[in-house]
């Protein structure tokens, strides 16, 4: 009997709307709050050509709270392509004007370990890249930035 | 059995089914009101300014960077524009955005001359800024300028 054979499909169509509104209901299990605002880390790479004398910088926005690692990763000679192992100074700092405010600084050869690591939380902050005065040449580099 | 639900069609069958639910997930709940109000946000009047004064070559982008401590407005006004000592005629394009790598990370520019009136007027959230000057691609000699940038 057609009207029969509807029934249960109707009280099946119900009772799923009760239990899916009975699921949408109830007490809502508190979950575990995060502390901080710590994320996985992120890795931008800074490349250019610094001239004898000269500084550059770059920008970068952390997206959390944690470290900012910087390397000086590579440096070589622009016109060969020879490797140097000249020490330069990097610092991190905030974007001010048209440079940047460095209130953390070092002086290094290029390396593969982190020569520089400063806290940070979220905003915006940049490396800056400095020849103290010993590149004879200009000078191709790339600088790694760990950043949360 | 008298009962006017089984002559619906399987179609508003379906139908009754969902307004069920649906008047079922909007009764449950807690009985606070459906969004807390939040407080008003207050929007800070530009109360400091930054001079920011150097020349455009011919081709050439510069950006200068900025802090606002606080939510509220900044203006940006291109106060002056000159070559060789003379006002300019020639626009030049301006935006405002965040640093980001070698340069201002801006989401448009547009051509503007000197003028006394802000050429840009936005609120900010807390945060570092940058303004971005470039040349439209209509320079012809490097122009000096200075552009005045309020903000709280």
């Amino acid at each position: 009997m057609p009207g029969v054979s509807r029934f249960p499909s109707f009280a099946r169509a119900v009772v799923l709307g009760v239990l899916l509104g009975a699921a949408a209901c109830g007490n809502d299990t508190p979950t575990t709050p995060t502390t901080g605002t710590s994320t996985a880390a992120a890795v931008e790479i800074y490349t250019g050509t610094l001239q004898p004398r000269a500084l550059g910088f770059y920008s970068f926005q952390a997206t959390g709270t944690g470290t900012a690692s910087i390397t000086l990763g590579s440096l070589t000679n622009a016109a060969t392509g020879r490797p140097l192992d000249a020490v330069l100074q990097i610092g991190v700092g905030t974007p001010v004007g048209e440079g940047c405010s460095v209130t953390n600084a070092t002086t290094t050869p290029p390396g593969l370990a982190a020569q520089l690591n400063h806290p940070v939380v979220i905003g915006t902050y940049c490396v800056q890249l400095l020849d103290p005065g010993n590149l004879a040449t200009a000078s191709n580099f790339a600088v790694r930035i760990q950043r949360p | 059995m008298d009962n006017t639900v089984l002559f619906l069609s399987p179609d508003m069958k379906h139908i009754a089914g969902c307004v069920l639910v649906a008047v079922l997930g909007t009764a449950c709940g807690d009985d606070a009101p459906a969004s807390t109000p939040t407080a008003p946000t207050t929007i800070a009047p530009p109360t400091v300014t930054e001079v920011w004064e150097a020349t455009l070559a011919v081709g050439a982008t510069r950006f200068y960077s900025f802090t606002v401590p606080q939510n509220g407005t900044v203006n940006i006004t291109l106060a002056r524009l000159t070559e060789g000592g003379a006002d300019a005629a020639t626009p030049v394009n301006i935006g405002t955005g965040f640093p980001a790598g070698t340069g201002c990370s801006t989401a448009s520019t547009a051509a503007y001359s000197a003028s006394e009136t802000p050429a840009i007027s936005v609120t900010q959230p807390p945060g570092v800024y940058c303004v971005k000057i470039m040349d439209a691609g209509t320079l012809t000699v490097p122009v000096a300028f200075r552009v005045l940038i309020a903000r709280p």
